[in-house]
């Protein structure tokens, strides 16, 4: 195991809240993003989506629409050579089922592509959309989870995958995990009591604010340029060579500014549609999603159902754990091996006992797609667990907060399950190396009022606490990686090129302070490039909280190798020492009298030395240290409405060392918010034909800021070893707590107990009167 | 995408009935516009409404408040007249219609003529004995607003314009309160109740309960009113209003849709009412409908 040498020396460059580097662009309104710069000659796409949930696509004739003055072109299934491949963006070899072709020949759920039209314009190419014939075979659609379970006479896959992941052609199931360690049916009849309820997750949809949008060209040499709202522009190129029967030479995926992600965009959920439209017509091709397409046909959260069965003695100690999970993939696979793994192994370690058994099993059906969604699986399984923890501490009429300080993970323990369950194979064992939990629980009881909850603001209303603790990772052990190169301009600037995707988070900021960091300059004379395959490094991408624990440390030794070079050259101008040349405040120095500038070492390197100081170097690491948080809420419910108003939130976080505080508590914010709106009210509705029946912001609800409570946000510093400068994550972990927590406040105020989510008012409302009844 | 033929603009009220009267096809009046680029409508034309003079609010010389059809949901929310008018009961309602953004455009003329059941201004003005001013061409009739609801999305006024809405001073006085259930803060209502009573020495004179997102119309809950009104205060205990309430909840005839169903409606119609008829009779202050606060006063 790779462990960084975590000092800090000169100026400090990290641990401080510098500007976002591309914070006043994103003010001004500079054309920064995918759709604000059209190439000339640019076609408008749209997709005709099937109005079946479940239908084979017989026959097109496209024959009206091309009549269409301004139609170019119109493409179905049986112009374009069906290569099975995942629109998952995972690195190689994908552990998401090959289960889908760029145009099938079966829609699979509503919104499924049957047929693209391009266009001169975007009226145009709507109004195509209605001259397209299109004759169906209609399938019975599969919509339910145990429907689909249960019969192997509709199959929404029929074919098996090529490397033998799902069950096709055989039944419907996506996935299946079955991992124990120790015997947890044995372990149960030695306890004092078996708690078991079940826990039923929604379909929601992360709503970003810039939906999917992707425009591609040829350029002057012939090459397919795709500049494209994405999280993933390696995986990107990769996959579209292989089904576009092109060498990754002859592409370019450019990454402009990214307006929001939280995982929709680790898929390739349209640039194989422009990138097709363009080949056919050697045009430039633009498509985006409208909201409603964002909530019929881009990705969802997986809705799960998860069986609890917890086995504990009279004292609290917890003897065995069990989750059974059944989660619901939609039309095709994306991450259904990967985000329900997450679903036990991000969370059952929160608890270390000797008896954890961990089964999932993931249905095809015919509702919309699933897929990855900032958290990745651990909000369905924290909300179980941590709802789960406060019934089992009813049951043994224990503090809840005793039993979770009882069973909770601690420094040096071994996460159980990890070596069981990798990213869809064997993982690396995990043991806790850096854990602030302890003080997160302490310092978020004391912001909360744990112990002196506070009386109801009305007499008709009730008030409650709730709390849940969450664990996460740091990228995913031995698998994810990424690259950075550094080079210095005779100026004393430098520029960094990362394959690492900024997509809001703030990771180019970071990276660059880190650069900074290391070759003892300010971060303003750092200048980043993310990402462009032709000229950045590779990258996994913006995922699985990775980018500055597992990139930061690229940028770290690509500094660092670039800084002993410079130290090299320093040493050679002035016949001093290399190992003694210190670099700081934009300075190099050996000793009082032997100093230059950054500007002038670098301008000497250039002209008298004649070398580029530049380096590249990659980084990957085979540990994946969890973040830790301990999130608290604090309710009012009006019993006889159903109503929920959350007064307070708190979220104490130990993201290891933060090199933006600021940052990393907006990553927190941001996530609780998100979180509100799981817990509260966001669900994408779909009926038994396989309809999205609210696929609007109008119906939809997320958070808006009139929904936030006080929330207050405390960052509790570790210092991770294996984490350059100590770091570990903080986009996911902080997603994972509020729903439970909110949810276990409403019990505490009205001792009801909700056992599914969103908590809207009328389920609040009938809860409360069964648990009267 | 909303494609239009042809964007009219009036300058004067005869002149937008006209220009709407003329064809060809079919059109649709536009102020704030924020409702009809939601759904926008099958139309050859759109009417700009907005510079024939129908934004002002104004207190009549016998003190009735007149809002002009185009006045935006902001000014209603925040002028003087409004919010002092009723316990500011419909600057209230205003208020929690949509958010900051929209309300500084949409107008209390689109919220009514858009006519749908959740129409967030509705309730209150029904509790306040509203009445709409429509103009045609060369004519202008007045007519209750109870009667300008025809349907979901329909009303009475088949191409006329509406120019505004007038309070009788006398309404002015009595004590309100309101309250719109939601899932999130930015939500249409599920449930809407307004309640506005005239207080007069020990009894209740006129008692209005209106109701919204329970029926194909924002109604008046006229049998339950009948069951308060004119009645000595010291006769409408507890179980009286709960009496109340309860044939409120029976008149209503909500639906069952994916946002709530129509059993949680009714009930939710019965606890409102019982709610706010108990905080206007003990002459609550607190105007924040929306929020758990409920109560208004005058």
């Amino acid at each position: 195991m790779t462990d960084f040498v975590n000092n800090r020396a000169g100026g400090a460059q990290v641990g401080r809240n510098v500007t976002k580097i591309d914070a006043f662009k994103l003010a001004r309104g500079e054309p920064v993003y995918t759709d604000d710069v059209h190439p000339a000659g640019m076609l408008w796409a749209k997709v005709l989506g099937s109005p079946h949930a479940h239908a084979r696509i017989l026959d097109v004739d496209a024959s009206r629409a091309l009549a269409l003055p301004g139609v170019v072109d119109v493409a179905w299934h049986r112009q374009v050579k069906p290569i099975l491949h995942t629109r998952a963006g995972q690195s190689h070899p994908e552990p998401s089922p090959y289960d889908t072709v760029i145009m099938p020949d079966k829609a699979r759920h509503m919104g499924d592509r049957v047929a693209i039209v391009v266009a001169e314009t975007l009226a145009i190419a709507e109004q195509a959309l209605g001259l397209i014939d299109v004759k169906y075979e209609v399938l019975p659609a599969l919509t339910d989870m145990d429907e689909a379970l249960a019969r192997t006479d509709v199959l929404v896959h029929e074919v098996a995958d090529p490397r033998g992941i799902a069950e096709g052609g055989r039944s419907n199931v996506a996935a299946r995990i079955d991992k124990q360690v120790g015997d947890v049916s044995a372990a149960l009849k030695t306890c004092d009591h078996v708690v078991e309820r079940t826990y039923w997750l929604p379909r929601v949809q992360a709503s970003h604010i810039e939906p999917h949008v992707a425009i591609s060209w040829l350029d002057e040499d012939g090459r397919l340029v795709v500049r494209t709202s994405t999280q993933v522009p390696f995986h990107l190129r990769r996959i579209l060579a292989r089904i576009l029967e092109l060498k990754e030479a002859d592409i370019r995926v450019v990454k402009p500014r990214v307006g929001g992600g939280f995982g929709d965009k680790q898929e390739m959920v349209m640039e194989d549609i422009v990138a097709l439209m363009t080949l056919r017509t050697k045009r430039p091709v633009r498509l985006e999603f409208t909201r409603t397409e964002e909530l019929t046909s881009a990705r969802c959260r997986h809705p799960q159902r998860i069986v609890m069965t917890t086995g504990v003695m009279n004292d609290g100690t917890i003897i065995a754990n069990r989750m059974n999970v059944t989660a619901d993939t939609g039309a095709y696979g994306s991450h259904a091996l990967t985000v329900q793994g997450n679903t036990g192994q991000k969370v059952l370690p929160m608890y270390p006992c000797a008896n954890i058994h961990f089964q999932v099993t993931c249905l095809y059906t015919n509702n919309p797609i699933s897929g990855a969604f900032r958290g990745y699986g651990a909000p369905q399984g924290c909300f179980a667990l941590e709802s789960h923890i406060d019934e089992v501490a009813k049951v043994l009429g224990m503090d809840r907060l005793e039993l979770r300080k009882k069973n909770h993970i601690r420094l040096g323990d071994t996460d159980p399950l990890s070596a069981k369950l990798g990213e869809g194979r064997e993982g690396l064992s995990r043991v806790i190396r850096s854990t602030g939990l302890e003080t997160a629980i302490e310092m978020g009881c004391d912001a909360i009022g744990w112990t002196r909850k506070r009386p109801p603001s009305a007499p008709h209303l009730r008030r409650g606490l709730g709390m849940a603790l969450a664990m996460q990772g740091s990228g995913i052990a031995g698998v994810d990686w990424g690259a950075a190169t550094v080079k210095l301009n005779e100026d004393g600037s430098v520029n960094l090129a990362v394959g690492a995707t900024d997509i809001g988070q703030g990771s180019d900021t970071v990276l660059a302070q880190m650069c900074a960091q290391e070759l003892g300059i300010s971060y303003e004379k750092v200048r980043v490039l993310s990402s462009d395959t032709d000229l950045t490094p590779f990258d996994v991408g913006a995922y699985a909280s990775s980018t500055t624990y597992v990139s930061g440390g690229a940028v770290v030794k690509a500094a660092q190798q670039m800084r002993d070079q410079l130290a090299g050259v320093f040493a050679e101008k002035w016949a001093c020492p290399a190992g003694d040349v210190v670099f700081g405040d934009d300075n190099v120095s050996c000793g009082p009298d032997k100093a230059m500038t950054m500007a002038e070492l670098a301008t000497h390197a250039l002209y008298a030395a004649k070398m580029q100081p530049a380096a590249t170097a990659s980084h990957m690491s085979n540990e994946s240290p969890p973040p830790f948080a301990a999130q608290f809420a604090d309710v009012e419910v009006d019993p006889e409405t159903g109503e929920v108003f959350l007064r307070r939130f708190v979220s104490a976080v130990d993201c290891g060392t933060p090199i933006h505080p600021g940052m990393a508590e907006g990553q927190i914010e941001g996530a609780v918010s998100q979180a509100i709106g799981y817990a509260l009210f966001e669900e994408v509705i779909v009926d038994r034909a396989g309809k999205v029946k609210n696929p609007n912001f109008l119906d939809y609800k997320i958070a808006s800021a009139l929904d936030m409570p006080e929330m207050v946000t405390i960052l509790v510093p570790t210092m991770e070893p294996s984490g350059p400068y100590g770091v570990k994550a903080a986009g996911e972990v902080p997603i994972d707590g509020p729903a439970p927590a909110i949810v276990n406040a409403i019990c505490d105020a009205v001792g009801a107990r909700l056992c599914r989510i969103p908590a809207t008012p009328e389920r609040v409302w009938r809860q409360i009167k069964e648990a009267g009844e | 995408m909303w494609e239009l033929k042809e964007y009219r603009i009036a300058g004067s009220i005869g002149e937008a009935v006209a220009m709407m009267r003329r064809g060809p096809g079919k059109g649709v009046y536009i102020a704030g516009g924020t409702d009809l680029f939601l759904f926008p409508p099958a139309c050859d034309y759109v009417v700009d409404i907005n510079h024939v003079g129908m934004s002002n609010i104004a207190r009549t010389p016998d003190g009735d408040l007149f809002i002009g059809a185009a006045a935006t949901l902001h000014d209603i929310a925040t002028c003087p007249l409004v919010t002092g008018f009723a316990g500011g009961l419909v600057s209230a309602a205003a208020a929690h219609c949509g958010n900051r953004p929209v309300r500084t455009t949409a107008t209390i003329g689109g919220n009514l003529c858009n006519a749908l059941p959740s129409a967030d201004l509705a309730p209150a003005l029904l509790a306040l004995d509203a009445v709409c001013y429509i103009a045609d061409e060369d004519s202008q009739e007045s007519l209750p607003l109870e009667e300008f609801f025809t349907g979901p999305r329909r009303t009475v006024l088949d191409g006329r314009l509406l120019v505004g809405i007038a309070l009788s001073a006398a309404s002015g006085g009595w004590r309100a309160a309101a309250r719109r259930l939601t899932r999130s803060a930015e939500d249409i209502a599920l449930v809407q109740v307004a309640v506005a009573l005239e207080i007069d020495g020990d009894r209740v004179g006129a008692a209005r309960i209106a109701l919204g997102s329970v029926a194909p119309v924002p109604m008046r809950a006229m049998l339950a009113e009948a069951l308060v009104e004119g009645e000595l205060i010291a006769n409408l205990d507890p179980d009286r209003l709960a009496d109340a309430a309860a044939i409120a909840a029976g008149e209503c005839e909500p639906i069952d849709d994916h946002r709530a169903s129509a059993e949680y409606r009714r009930e939710m119609v019965g606890v409102l009412t019982r709610r706010l008829l108990a905080s206007v009779l003990a002459g609550s202050t607190d105007t924040s409908p929306g929020t758990d606060n409920e109560g208004g006063a005058a």
